[in-house]
């Protein structure tokens, strides 16, 4: 018995009793910390945004945790002031070394503070369109359209231009056509108005836009803007394109397409070209 | 129930169907032991035709229909049938643009489409919620970021009631601008907040809501919208068929003159 009261006061003695102690506070702190924020979140959660959940999850969370860190450390006995100090030299040598990590964690706060996208907005980041997940310290989460999982560094989020394509709730489709120029433009115009007028989910106000872009290599070039709420962007750009090749042709409206012509000269007489069957594809069949 | 109406209650014995029809349009509802099934035939323009409630034996094209099948343990007997307004505000125009001169004040009368709906008794669940002719999405707004999402086609604004044709798809809602600014008011579009309003059937079964007025004052942007609490004048002995979509409380509500008029 002697023994271990021995043992227990040397252990107390030792740094190790403190250093234990230190890290069961680490460990309790840390789920309390966990506890604490996942209760409140879950009692605000009908109030806020997923955005605005995850932004007070992490900020209480990481308040806790600070807190329990300096109570620990100051458990084993190592004075804070010191290590502040003793701070400044190693940011200097650990910002070197850190310096990405360093400038993503920065960026991310600006991200936060400045939210030019909350989860669950879709966006588009160098050509990678998808919906935002999660908005972390160092990096943004996307899941793409194919399913695929993108983290994007939070500097790069920063330096490129992000476009944000839920943002307003309508959105314009511009549909490209291409007529022939025989075709009478007027007529074309009116056909075009005539199918958006009628098309449900294309909206009647912001009105169509018909804009001639040029007159091109084979055809008249033409841009049709409509709006449609975000949602059916995709539906209306599709039922539109479908209406306007059935409608051009019960008119008779050409939609032509670059032709390849094989000229030989006028010097030589044409290619003689006959389609003739193989005797081993007869005898396949 | 109102004689002759097409709304109301009605029991259905099993494997009895009934239909809902104006002229090529149709909703079909049939009872089965323990589902109820619907056939929505739709056609692309609305027509002038007066509603039939039948049996529904006619020969109708079921193949194109939409069919739709709702799922209960034993269905139930009743069956209540209500004309709704839109699920959304209705943006009507007028012919051309109407100018309100200042210090004037002016009744205008606008059309706008009715939804079916239909309720299993006595719980209220909601069996189907649908137009007879769906009109299309518009927005209403300053700019293409502010505003709201609404419908448009189907409807009318007129000065004259008598310029308005009754019909059994849609009701007339009267709105009275009092324009008390030093300014004229030009009302090229009306937004037309039809959630929040009841509706009403006369004597003739045409169907009204209450009336609206604007009151627009002073040198503000914002205008007063008086949500009347009684059905018109000019309804005839009116019944009152729905509450509205919405329910509030407010009888008197400030929006901004760019959410009304354009």
């Amino acid at each position: 018995m002697k023994d271990i009261i021995a043992f227990i006061e040397l252990l107390k003695a030792s740094h190790l009793f403190a250093f234990i102690q230190a890290t069961l506070l680490f460990i309790i702190g840390f789920i309390i910390a966990r506890l604490i924020s996942s209760a409140i979140v879950k009692v605000c959660q009908h109030k806020m945004t997923a955005h605005g959940q995850l932004f007070l999850k992490r900020t209480i969370f990481y308040g806790i945790l600070i807190l329990v860190t300096i109570s620990a450390l100051d458990n084993i006995g190592i004075d804070l002031s010191i290590l502040l100090g003793a701070a400044g030299i190693f940011t200097v040598a650990l910002g070197f070394a850190s310096q990405t990590s360093a400038s993503n964690l920065i960026s991310g706060l600006f991200l936060m503070i400045e939210r030019p996208f909350s989860i669950t907005d879709v966006i588009r980041v160098n050509d990678i369109t998808g919906e935002v997940i999660s908005i972390d310290l160092l990096s943004v989460k996307l899941r793409t359209f194919d399913n695929l999982f993108v983290r994007i560094p939070n500097e790069s989020m920063i330096k490129s231009a992000v476009t944000t394509l839920t943002k307003y709730p309508i959105r314009r489709v511009d549909l490209k056509i291409g007529i022939a120029y025989k075709e009478d433009i007027e007529k074309v115009r009116n056909i075009l108005m005539d199918i958006a007028a009628k098309n449900l989910i294309c909206l009647e106000e912001p009105a169509p836009v018909f804009i001639l872009t040029g007159f091109g290599s084979s055809s008249i070039d033409i841009q049709f803007s409509v709006w449609a709420i975000r949602e059916n962007f995709i539906s209306l750009k599709n039922s539109m394109y479908i209406e306007i090749k059935n409608t051009f042709d019960l008119q008779g409206i050409e939609i032509p397409f670059p032709h390849v012509s094989l000229y030989a000269g006028t010097a030589t007489a044409p290619f003689p070209l006959s389609s003739t069957i193989n005797d081993s594809d007869k005898s396949d069949k | 129930m109102l004689n002759n109406a097409w709304w109301g209650e009605f029991t259905f014995d099993l494997q009895q169907q009934r239909c809902w029809r104006l002229g090529e349009r149709a909703i079909i509802l049939k009872r089965l032991d323990n589902e109820w099934n619907s056939w929505n035939l739709e056609t692309d323009t609305d027509n002038n035709e007066l509603m039939v409630v039948g049996n529904g034996d006619e020969n109708y094209a079921m193949g194109e229909a939409k069919f739709g099948r709702y799922l209960q343990q034993s269905t139930s007997q009743n069956i209540r049938v209500l004309p709704l307004l839109a699920d959304r505000a209705v943006v009507a125009r007028p012919d051309t643009p109407l100018t309100l001169l200042a210090g004037e004040k002016s009744r205008l009368y606008v059309s706008t489409p009715i939804w079916f709906s239909a309720q299993l008794l006595p719980k209220g669940e909601c069996l189907l919620d649908l137009p007879f002719w769906r009109p299309s999405d518009s927005w209403f707004g300053p700019s293409t970021r502010e505003g709201q999402i609404c419908y448009a086609k189907y409807t009318e604004a007129r000065i004259e009631l008598n310029n308005i044709d009754k019909r059994p798809h849609r009701a007339i809602t009267p709105i009275t601008v009092i324009n008390n600014h030093n300014k004229a008011l030009i009302i090229e579009r009306i937004n037309v907040p039809v959630t929040l309003l009841p509706l009403y059937a006369d004597e003739e079964h045409q169907l009204w809501t209450t009336g609206i007025s604007v009151y627009r004052e002073g040198d503000n942007d914002n205008v007063e919208l008086h949500l009347d609490q009684q059905a018109p004048v000019e309804a005839l002995s009116p019944v009152l068929i729905s509450g509205p979509r919405i329910a509030t409380e407010q009888s008197i509500l400030i929006r901004r003159i760019s959410s009304l008029f354009a």
